[in-house]
């Protein structure tokens, strides 16, 4: 089950990153292409299918351990706590889509949102201040790739003006999400025993090397590419920022499907060193 | 780099981060673990206790929860309905103990779905 739960995570996390990422950045760096539209758009498909494997997947583990059947089952599933949050977040992807709001508004309700997965997952159980740190680690994470993300599907040459705004919210980012992940590891992994003795710890180890391997790429694209393109305007400048974006979002996704991984790994406990 | 070698190196990176961490994740079942218990895991108690309290580290779901008791000669004892009188917490009573061994065991589903289960005895000496 581990293998599956951990996929439908993986696959969940990265289609509510890109969506919610895109309706961010169509509030924060500039208005959607018709292809950065279609991309969003498929997130939100993707995203709206893996809620409903999610649902089946849970109900599956679940029958085992409830006494109840047919409707009375269903209602008692989406009762629980990981339940009302499921409505929440299928009630809130259906508003998103579908509402007809300006770009500010819409961020606005992509960023309270995705506070639904942060109290469903590992934060959420251990209460509400983790939730709500979890919370910002998360936003500050799909606000970033949201942004770099309509850098790489820009086709042509990159306006020095997008780069710029784009530097400013990734700084931004990057700002509230080290101190919020340090905070999550420490509540996690409090000790260097059972950070190197469990599946949880080796997987956060890998996770940090490549956020390592992220933010120096970020770094360079902040002191070295954008500068240059501000500099020179020319289509090498463009070219050089539009790889080191593309090559920076490989590595986003690998940090987003390791945090993922991280939601459906057990946090390391005396019980089991 | 090429962008299409660049992103061929980074699908290999993440299948492989993912076999480590699913591959290393084989042994252990779930995430709310037993805190502690009343009676104590492994004591033994002069009187019958009047329930069995079971606490998490973690929050969990009552309706997908089991607490059952079973005496020495692995018959289950007709203990009361399952109580949650706090997230961690979940409580059976029991109906008066004769002296004996009983082996406690627990399935649990923890508020973020994950599901955990033990067991552990205690003895009742009498007086």
């Amino acid at each position: 089950m581990t293998p599956l739960l951990a996929a439908i995570g993986c696959l969940d996390l990265l289609s509510t990153a890109v969506f919610a990422g895109g309706v961010i950045a169509a509030a924060l760096i500039t208005l959607p292409s018709p292809r950065d539209r279609r991309v969003v758009q498929w997130a939100a498909a993707v995203l709206a299918l893996d809620l409903v494997v999610q649902l089946v997947v849970f109900a599956a583990r679940m029958s085992a351990q409830s006494s109840t059947s047919g409707g009375a089952f269903w209602l008692e599933l989406l009762d629980t706590h990981w339940g009302r949050l499921w409505v929440i977040r299928c009630f809130g992807l259906a508003l998103l889509v579908t509402l007809r709001v300006g770009a500010g508004p819409r961020a606005a309700l992509a960023a309270l949102w995705l506070l639904a997965r942060s109290f469903q997952g590992h934060a959420g159980a251990h209460g509400t201040l983790p939730a709500l740190i979890d919370w910002v680690h998360l936003l500050a994470a799909v606000t970033w790739l949201g942004a770099l993300l309509r850098l790489a599907l820009i086709g042509g040459a990159i306006a020095p003006a997008i780069a710029l705004r784009v530097r400013r919210l990734a700084t931004v980012s990057v700002a509230a999400l080290v101190p919020a992940g340090i905070y999550g590891a420490f509540l996690h992994v409090p000790s260097l025993e059972r950070l190197a003795g469990s599946p949880y710890g080796r997987v956060l180890v890998v996770k940090l090397t490549f956020a390592a391997a992220l933010i120096s790429i970020g770094a360079m694209n902040h002191f070295r590419h954008v500068p240059r393109l501000v500099r020179r305007n020319d289509s090498g400048a463009s070219r050089r920022l539009w790889r080191a974006v593309r090559f920076e979002l490989v590595i986003a996704v690998v940090v987003l499907l390791l945090s993922a991984l991280l939601g459906v790994l057990p946090m390391p406990h005396e019980a089991m060193m | 780099m090429e962008t299409r070698a660049i992103i061929l190196k980074g699908l290999r990176l993440i299948l492989t981060s993912l076999v480590i961490g699913v591959g290393g994740v084989r042994s252990v079942s779930a995430h709310a673990f037993l805190d502690h218990a009343e009676p104590r895991v492994g004591s033994t108690v002069e009187v019958a206790p009047p329930a069995v309290t079971l606490e998490f580290t973690e929050a969990v779901e009552p309706d997908f929860s089991r607490i059952e008791v079973r005496d020495a000669h692995d018959q289950p004892v007709a203990v009361g309905a399952l109580e949650h009188p706090h997230p961690e917490e979940l409580q059976v009573s029991l109906p008066p103990l004769p002296s004996g061994d009983y082996t406690v065991h627990w399935a649990v589903t923890s508020v973020d779905t994950h599901q955990t289960e033990g067991r552990f005895e205690f003895t009742v000496s009498g007086p």
